[in-house]
Order: structure tokens, then sequence, then C-alpha cells
């Protein structure tokens, strides 16, 4: 009985070794997963953080673009503006005037060339005034055409 | 006994659960209605509560001149704004303020002590001002950004843009016309608040983006618009004028290269100015055009050929109508003297003879076809139709003083108008101020294109008008507005109020005669002192400004006209009472004549020139088919005392009356008066004496 018990008992606690161990080794694993899960989530809310960190900084960074965008676009109409008012026609002819010392023509005088006038100082010579390679081709085609009466001979 | 106690309890709670239950299936059917069926109404209910909606101003459009050069331009502006809960002292900030902005010390103590959550202080300053404003470090001010509107060239065509209000909106001019086109639409901002109305970081945003104005383009040139501008403020420091107008035009296209009147106004500071001073007086204000209008005169009565160039009219220098004396500006009259003369020498007897040949219904006609008492279509704000008489009011005064243009009342924009019709072979063209209508990047939007509104006068009348206001220029009165090398046509006009030693005065140009480019008109209002003719006013400034648009624009000069070597052959009327009247008007032709054929009968009954008279070829001969139609064209009597006899038959003769002598050498006498109109024909008494 007594064997029978210890043996029994020996039996069971071998069996409840096999089973610590066991226990041992799944708590093992547990922790490991544990301890992967929360470096898991410790990964991913540190890449969260980052990525919140970063987005907030790069909002700062394009609303202070947009405001650089804005002031340069404010510089660029002031500038526009200057432009416009120192081109303006009455500071113009001041410059010229002042600076410049610049005067307007006392006298115009016009001298009117007649067409004919014009035609005849041109072309002095009557049929001067066909194209220059026309007269070339006539000149050409004339001296094909006629036989002279020597040759004829 | 025991039982109906127990009964009731149960029926008690059983009523207390159906009423539960109703209640439960009440608030199921409104939760229901609230999330189910009304659902995106609350949605959008809540977020209105928790956004908030900020407007994002447009950009006002840009107005470009002609050649794209900016005449008002949108920039940002700052706004003083305060934040009353963090002002620490507003007795001191207030006066601080006030002396910078040039504001009352009340007015900001007032704002700066308001329970708002942010107010106003001054909008849209300058630069300078702002700077000053930061410079002093006042807590709870700051600064925002507005869209404002600049005008670069100041007072230029001030007229012409109007300008915008604090609030971008359009208020004057082409900034109220156009107001449509150049406003642009709004954008919004939606922020996310929570319950403090902080910012919620991560909270819905929503952003629409405003749609910029768009950008027009005038048919202004700037730098004729100058040189108008710069003659007319010379001009003002050299007369004594209450104002003055000028109006620069295409007459191809109807479009204005210029408008500018005096007094004018700063755009960029129209506040100080007064309101008179913004009036646009060359479409607003009506005046009475005097001799300039003779030009509508001259072009309707050649138009229906009740008289040609070389026909004849006396001027004793005043003519009597309807027992009414007219004078003529000479004193002592221009004589006698052909058409294209009395057109040169700006006559009144002259013209109111043509007038009335043409008859009150005829003349009307033609004045309301060119566009007088009625708008132009401009497209500005404030457009008057100038004062026209009824036409059953129109006597037979009415009608000899609107021949000479007294008594009518047109705009310097409608006279513009006219006259640039006959410049453009008769069609009248509608004027207009816009060329182009484009985005902010520069697509095309809307081209407005020149409208042709109606051909008053045939191409042959519009050449033969210019003609004779090229001799009004070249030898007539306004030889003040020629310039050598060019051939211009113009007519002066002095009209002088009734009652009172003042006057306004104009002149109208066009140039060149030969292929008309521009037309200016410039009217003087209200002269005082020794210069009030509008040869002396309105034609020298019309001439400076022509000139230095002529170089600018690069208008060639034109040869000088032909001197027309053909003479005119002296030609004698024959007798052509009773005749038919298509032989009559053949043999006139024939020998050269215009004619003329009043009344709808077939036999010719009267004619003017008599029978027998020596006249030039080309004048006109009346025939009169019908006993009373020739009322229209009663002759002005010429005053004949001191002529020769011969001279006054030769006079007679070509203006269709006769004449009896008592005596010889020089006229003394004659029994009717000088000045007054009669019929055709009427036998006027003469008496002479030998003055030997």
């Amino acid at each position: 009985m007594l064997q029978t018990n210890y043996h029994y008992t020996y039996q069971g606690k071998n069996a409840h070794n096999k089973v610590n161990a066991s226990s041992n080794s799944m708590s093992g694993k547990m922790a490991l997963f544990y301890i992967f899960l929360l470096l898991l989530f410790a990964l991913i809310l540190v890449s969260y953080i980052c990525q919140s960190v970063k987005i907030t900084h790069l909002n700062y960074k394009v609303s202070s673009l947009e405001e650089e965008l804005n002031s340069i676009q404010r510089e660029v109409d002031s500038l526009n503006l200057k432009v416009a008012r120192e081109m303006s026609v009455a500071r113009i002819e001041t410059i010229a005037r002042n600076d410049l010392k610049m005067v307007e023509p006392d006298k115009v005088e016009f001298v009117f060339l007649r067409n004919r006038e014009l035609e005849e100082d041109i072309y002095p010579v009557p049929g001067q005034r066909e194209i220059f390679f026309v007269r070339v081709i006539n000149d050409f085609l004339e001296r094909v055409g006629t036989v002279r009466a020597e040759e004829l001979r | 006994m025991s039982v109906y106690p127990q009964l009731q309890v149960r029926k008690r709670i059983l009523l207390l659960f159906l009423i539960f239950l109703f209640l439960v299936f009440l608030l199921s059917i409104r939760l229901a209605w609230i999330q189910v069926v009304n659902s995106a109404e609350f949605q959008k209910r809540a977020l209105e509560q928790r956004t908030r909606e900020l407007k994002v101003e447009p950009k006002r459009g840009i107005i470009y001149d002609k050649k794209g050069r900016e005449l008002a331009i949108s920039g940002s502006s700052e706004t003083v704004v305060a934040v009353p809960m963090e002002i620490e002292d507003p007795g001191r900030t207030a006066r601080i303020l006030s002396n910078i902005l040039a504001l009352e010390y009340d007015y900001v103590y007032d704002r700066l002590t308001r329970k708002a959550s942010a107010v106003y202080i001054k909008r849209k300053v300058s630069e300078e001002i702002a700077e000053e404003v930061r410079r002093q470090n006042l807590a709870g001010i700051t600064f925002t950004e507005e869209s404002k509107r600049f005008y670069p060239k100041g007072n230029l065509a001030s007229h012409i843009l109007g300008f915008a209000g604090i609030d971008s909106q359009g208020l004057e001019g082409l900034e109220l016309s156009y107001d449509k086109y150049l406003r642009g639409k709004p954008g919004k901002i939606g922020i996310e608040r929570d319950a403090a109305g902080r910012f919620i970081p991560d909270g819905i945003q929503q952003y629409v983006a405003p749609h910029d104005g768009y950008n027009i383009y005038l048919t202004i040139d700037e730098v004729i618009q100058y040189i108008v501008e710069r003659e007319l403020d010379k001009a003002m420091t050299e007369l004594q004028t209450s104002g003055a107008t000028v109006i620069v035009m295409d007459p191809k296209t109807g479009g204005i290269l210029a408008l500018a009147n005096r007094p004018d106004y700063d755009l960029n500071n129209f506040a100080a100015y007064p309101q008179k001073n913004w009036r646009n007086r060359a479409i607003s204000d009506g005046f009475e055009p005097g001799s300039t209008f003779k030009i509508i005169t001259t072009a309707a009565a050649l138009e229906e050929g009740v008289v040609n160039e070389y026909d004849y009219f006396a001027d004793p220098g005043h003519i009597l109508v309807s027992g009414v004396r007219i004078n003529c500006w000479k004193y002592g009259g221009h004589g006698s003297q052909t058409f294209a003369e009395v057109v040169q020498n700006s006559c009144n007897p002259g013209f109111v003879q043509v007038g009335m040949r043409l008859g009150k219904e005829s003349f009307y006609n033609y004045i309301k076809a060119f566009g007088f008492g009625s708008k132009t279509s401009i497209r500005l704000p404030g457009e008057a139709t100038g004062i026209m008489l009824n036409y059953d009011s129109i006597g037979p005064v009415e009608l000899a003083t609107m021949s000479f243009g007294h008594g009518i009342t047109v705009t310097p924009i409608q006279l513009t108008t006219a006259v640039a019709a006959i410049a453009n072979k008769g069609m009248l063209m509608q004027p207009r101020l816009v060329e182009e209508i484009r985005t902010s990047t520069g697509q095309l939007v809307e081209r407005i294109e020149p409208v042709a509104v109606r051909q008053v006068v045939s191409e042959e009348t519009a050449d033969r008008t210019l003609k004779l206001l090229e001799k009004v220029v070249a030898d007539g009165t306004g030889s003040s507005a020629a310039i050598s090398g060019y051939r211009i046509g113009g007519k002066t006009g002095t009209a002088k109020h009734y009652g009172v030693e003042v006057y306004d005065s104009s002149f109208i140009g066009i140039l060149p005669i030969d292929d008309p480019q521009l037309v200016i008109m410039v009217v003087f209002y209200d002269l005082t002192g020794q210069l009030y003719y509008g040869s002396q006013t309105a034609a020298p400034v019309f001439r400076n400004i022509a000139l230095d648009v002529i170089r600018y624009l690069d208008i060639a000069p034109s040869f000088p006209a032909e001197e027309e070597n053909k003479i005119n052959r002296v030609l004698t009327v024959p007798d052509l009472i009773n005749m038919d009247i298509y032989e009559a008007e053949n043999l006139l032709r024939k020998e050269a004549f215009d004619v003329k054929i009043v009344g709808k009968s077939k036999k010719v009954l009267k004619q003017v020139p008599l029978a027998g008279a020596r006249i030039l070829e080309g004048t006109t001969v009346l025939l009169f088919t019908e006993e009373d139609y020739d009322r229209n064209y009663l002759i002005a009597v010429p005053d004949l005392t001191g002529m020769t006899v011969d001279e006054a038959s030769y006079l007679l003769e070509q203006i269709g009356l006769l004449l009896q002598v008592k005596g010889k050498g020089r006229i003394i006498k004659q029994d009717i008066q000088a000045g007054e109109r009669v019929s055709s024909g009427t036998v006027i008494s003469v008496e002479a004496k030998d003055s030997a």
C-alpha cells in the first residue's frame, strides 16, 4: 500500500514535474510573446508619435511656407504697384523735361512727294520699272527668237 | 376578498408598463426621426455649431488700358484690429491711435472698450501708418490683411475708372458698371472649434478657394489720356471756366481713346474731394452745343438735297422768324455767300434758312437718328439723354434756333458719337470703353466688338460734309485748330447762357479728313472773362492735343487738298413754269444744275432762282409743284442799301427775288426790311440815288 502509494506519489511527482517543466516552458513563451506584443505596441506607439510629430512639424513647415508665399505675393503686389506708378507717363515726362532736359521739336516741316514725280525720279527711262529678271528673260527670248538679217545669208 | 387588491396592483403595473412602453415607443420614433430620417440635417447643424466660417475675399480684377498698362490694381493692405479684452490702458491706447490714424479720440475709445472679441479700428491703412502703429507696440492691437484697390496713376482717367469702396465693391465709373466681372467670387475657410472657441488641432477644416475677378482691357490709351489731361490742366489755369471735357474717339470702331473732365479727383483718396468732382460731365451733363451742332444740320440738309455747296444765301446780320429777330454772331452779317461759305463762316441766318428748308419733321428725325435725345449705351453709370424739345412744341422759332445749335441740350458723348458717324461714312457707332474681358490667367471671357447702330446719312453726304468742315479749319472760324501737313475738319461752337455773360464753348475736330482716325471734342463750361469763343478757347486745346496724338500714333501727314481748278460756269436759269416736272428736271440736269423737287404734283408752279437768273453751275434749282409748298423755302431779304442797282439785281437773282428800282445810283432805301423772310419771286422795291 505504501509502495503503491509511493509509486503513486513518485509517479505523481514525476508527472507534476513534467507538467511544471511544460508549464515553465509555456509561461516563458507567453512572456516572450507578451514582451513581443509590448514591444510591438511600443514600436507602433513610438512610430505613431514620431509620425504625429513629423506631421505636426510638416504642418508647421507648410504654414510657414504659406506665410512666406503670402509675404512674397504681397511683395510682388507692392512691386507691381510701384512699377505701375513709376511707369506713369506724367513721371516719364517730368524726368524727360527736368532731368534729361528734353524739349519738344520747335517746328516740323512736311515735304510732300507726289507719286507721279516719285516715279519719274526712280524710273527716268521708260520701261525701266519692269522687274529685273523679267527684263533679262525678255532679252534672252528676244535674242533667241530674233534672226538677224546677216545670219540669213 | 384578498384576490381583488392583488389584481388591482397587477393592473396598475400593467398600465404603468404600457405607459412606459408608449413613452419608449415615442422616444424611439423621435430617435429614429433624428438618427435616421433627418440625420443629414442634424449632422449639418452640429457641424455648423462646431465650425466657424471665415470669408476669403477674392482679388478684384485689374483694369488695363488698350496697351496692357495697369490703371487699377488690387493689392493687400493692413487693417488695424483691437482685441478689447487684451487692451491694458484704453485711454492711452485710444490717444495714440487717434493721433496716428487721424481719428476722433471718442470714436477710438468707444471701439476699444466694446464687449466684443475683436473690433476694426481703421481698415486698409497705408504701409507707413501700419508700421507707425506697429512701432508703438500696443497691447491688444493687432493687424489683419485685406485686399485694397490701388490706382497707380492717381487722377488719370478718374471719371472713366471710378472707384471701389472699402469692401471692394464698385461705386463709380467702370468699377461700378463692370462690378460683376471685376468683383470675383469669395471663397471660405471652415475651421472646427471647441466649446471655448479654440481651434481643434485635428478638427475639420474646409477651404473653398476664392475666384479672382476678371481683368478688363479698355479702349483707352494711357498716353493719349495723359496728353488730354495735361492740356486740360494747362487750359484750366489760363481760362476762367467752371470745368471742361475732352473726348477722343476712333470713329471707325466707336472706341474711346481718352475721356477726361475737369474738375477731377484722386482715385486713391476720392473721399477727400467734393462729390461734384466725381461727376462725369462728358456723359452726365448736357450743354447747349451752339455752332458745333451745325454739322448735324449740314449733313441732314445735304442728305435731303435741300441745299448744296453752291447755293446762295443772303445774311444781312439777322433774320426774322415769326416776328422774332435772330442775329448772326457777326455784326452786320456775312452778306451774300454760298452754302459752303455759310458753313465756313458759321453764319446763323444761313443755317436758319437751311433748317427751315429741311422742315420740322425731317430735321427732328435726323436729330433723333444721330442719337440725340437718347442714351448712347456707353455703359457708364449716370448717362443723361440731353434735353430735346417735344416734337409738338417745336414751332418755327424753335426750328430756327435748333438749326444753329441753340434750344437743344446734348451731352459731349452724344455730340462726339454723332460727328464720328459723319467721319465714319455716315454710320453711327455705339461708343465703347471696354475691349476685352479676360480671366486672371489671361483666358478670353468676352470680346466687346464694335456695334454699328444705323446708317444715318449716305457715304457721299458724309464725304461732302467733311469737305465743308475742312474749309472751316483751313479758312474759316476753326483756323486756330489747323496743323500744318494735316487735313483737319472741324467746327467751333459758342453758346451764351440766357441773361448772363457766361458762355459754353466747344470745338469738335476730325482728322485726317481723307481717312478719319480721330474725332476730338473739347468743351469748356461756364466761361467768363475776355476769352470765350470756341475759336479762342477750345480750338487751340484741340490743336495741342491733336499735335501730340498725331506724333504718338504716327499718323502720316496728308497731301494738301487738291485745289479744284474747275471754274464753275455762270449759267442762266431757264423758265420752267408750267413745264412737266420730269422735263424740267432733265433740262436742268443737262445744263449741270442741281435740282430739288418740292411737292407731289407733276407741273412746275414756282421756281427758285427765277428764270433769267445768272447762277453758277451746280447750284440747286428748287421746283415747287404745289402752291403752299414753298412755305419752308422763304428767302431772307438781304440788306441792299449802299449797293449799286446792278449789284443788287445780281444778288436778288441768285437768291430768287426780283428788284424794282426807283431812281439811279446807289440804293438808299428798300421797302421790305433786311432779314425778313419772303416767298421766292417777291419783288423788292428800292430807291436809288446818285451819290455824285
